[in-house]
């Protein structure tokens, strides 16, 4: 057990090893969350002042993005720590070690948490200093959603990890895509009834849908839609099952095909 | 047999190498060494088969070997941001090493890197940087080690140099080593025993001295190239 603590240990290292090396990778973290936020920022004062939409509040876009961008630029983490190693041509190295896969998943996951967390603070404290908003005047309700988009970030950035060990390096394309992919769908800048019938079905069965229409719905009548909460954390636990069980086994479908020591470029 | 190949990589490899000895893995370009040894840690899983290394059943159990194990191959690198030091840091906890502090000192002396100990991996020479992935491979004093082209690159000093180093180092520790090269006179030097390979298959194998004079040859190149062109003419 010791053992398993000090390997996860060694990769989180080896990110923080990196990241202090590298000004300008910290200030990707901070960089993109932040100014997604300043841009939603100014569009939802813009709507909120013209009184564009009714019964549009502050909290109602800068919200749920600031949801949504939490479990994004997490998942986009978890897939970089992964492409580290393979840009390094380090992930040979990690294979023939101790480090036994479900400690990999970890070890990425942690460290997609930790990436995303700095970049996440930058993105809440201008939030907070430029619109005087905070996610938190909505209560410790928003605690279970921020649960729930984590785990859901996970299943995706292991997913396209995965997507990486079938397709090669540039498996990392899925990466850049799978945000616009899933945003449409989730509905996170409006409700899953302004979907098309077939499409609200998909909805339904992603767990951050749950989410942002709990979201709405406590913004609305500061009650938490315990049903949603509890049928997104189930649905997230089940995709997170899922997809480590993919993982697992497109790991072994790559060390049946070989290539997984030259797989750098 | 690799996805898509209509021939074996490498068929019918049977072979088991004693505790406390250097074996050299001799073949041209394509004759399955890098395959092989890319087996025995597990990163290729065999079609059919068995591997055993250190009493563990490398198909079910391999990480409860590989903590024994390492391995040093030119197509793996170490990041090339972090220091001498941070990679050498990270694999000592990989590995669970437990004194690392001391491990480190040791491999940093004994494989003269202090002065470049906090230089970025990425900005070595070559010749640097194959003492920087020795150092990982060594980093917990491992009894099974298997190296693919160790001087691979290098200049003749520092080639020399290397291989004075590991043998130094399978003597103080009884290791295993095994070895791949194409450097016959390396092989020469360094093993006590040597299994030809000639198209994913053992061509022959034996003690160099045995070799020359099996083949009758005067040194263990004109053994390769023999064996080499015999499996040409067949």
């Amino acid at each position: 057990m010791i053992g398993t603590f000090q390997r996860i240990y060694a990769t989180i290292l080896r990110q923080v090893y990196l990241t202090r090396r590298s000004p300008p990778r910290l200030i990707g973290y901070c960089f993109w969350p932040t100014m997604d936020m300043v841009v939603w920022g100014f569009l939802n004062q813009y709507l909120y002042q013209n009184k564009a939409i009714v019964g549009f509040s502050m909290s109602l876009l800068l919200g749920t993005r600031l949801l949504y961008s939490l479990s994004e630029r997490s998942h986009v983490h978890i897939m970089w720590c992964f492409l580290e190693d393979v840009w390094a041509r380090n992930f040979g190295n990690m294979l023939i070690s101790p480090l036994r896969p479900i400690e990999l998943i970890i070890g990425v996951i942690v460290n997609g948490l930790l990436s995303a967390a700095i970049g996440m603070s930058c993105a809440y404290l201008a939030a907070y200093f430029i619109f005087d908003y905070t996610l938190f005047k909505l209560g410790v309700s928003v605690l279970p959603m921020f649960v729930i988009l984590i785990i859901n970030s996970w299943w995706i950035g292991l997913t396209l990890i995965t997507l990486i060990l079938r397709y090669g390096p540039s498996g990392e394309h899925f990466g850049w895509m799978a945000g616009f992919v899933i945003v449409p769908l989730i509905a996170v800048f409006y409700p899953v009834s302004a979907l098309p019938g077939s499409l609200q079905y998909i909805s339904w069965s992603l767990p951050p849908t749950y989410v942002f229409e709990s979201l709405r719905e406590l913004i609305a009548s500061q009650t938490l839609n315990m049903h949603y909460m509890t049928v997104g954390f189930v649905l997230s636990l089940a995709f997170l099952a899922a997809s480590i069980v993919n993982f697992l086994y497109q790991l072994k479908k790559a060390r049946q095909r070989g290539g997984l020591f030259s797989s750098s470029e | 047999m690799f996805h898509g190949a209509t021939i074996p990589a490498v068929d019918h490899l049977n072979f088991d190498i004693p505790k406390n000895c250097i074996v050299g893995l001799l073949g041209g370009n394509g004759a399955g060494k890098t395959t092989t040894l890319s087996m025995l840690v597990g990163v290729l899983l065999p079609t059919s088969g068995a591997i055993r290394i250190l009493d563990v059943d490398m198909l079910k159990d391999r990480h409860t070997a590989l903590v024994r194990m390492n391995f040093s191959s030119p197509y793996v690198d170490l990041p090339q941001r972090l220091s001498v030091r941070e990679n050498l840091t990270v694999f000592s906890h990989l590995y669970n090493v437990k004194d690392w502090k001391t491990r480190m000192i040791d491999l940093v002396d004994g494989l003269e890197l202090s002065k470049f100990i906090d230089r970025p991996y990425g900005s070595l020479s070559a010749g640097q940087k194959t003492r920087v992935l020795l150092a990982k491979s060594l980093i917990n004093r491992p009894d099974v080690l298997l190296l693919d082209e160790p001087t691979a690159s290098l200049d003749p000093d520092t080639a020399d140099w290397i291989r004075s180093y590991l043998m130094a180092y399978q003597k103080e520790s009884g290791a295993t080593i095994l070895m791949a090269s194409h450097n016959m006179q390396e092989v020469e030097r360094m093993c006590s025993d040597v299994i030809m390979m000639r198209t994913g298959k053992i061509a022959d194998r034996g003690a160099p001295q045995a070799l020359l004079a099996k083949y009758g040859r005067d040194d263990l190149e004109e053994v390769f190239l023999h064996i080499a062109r015999e499996g040409i003419d067949a």
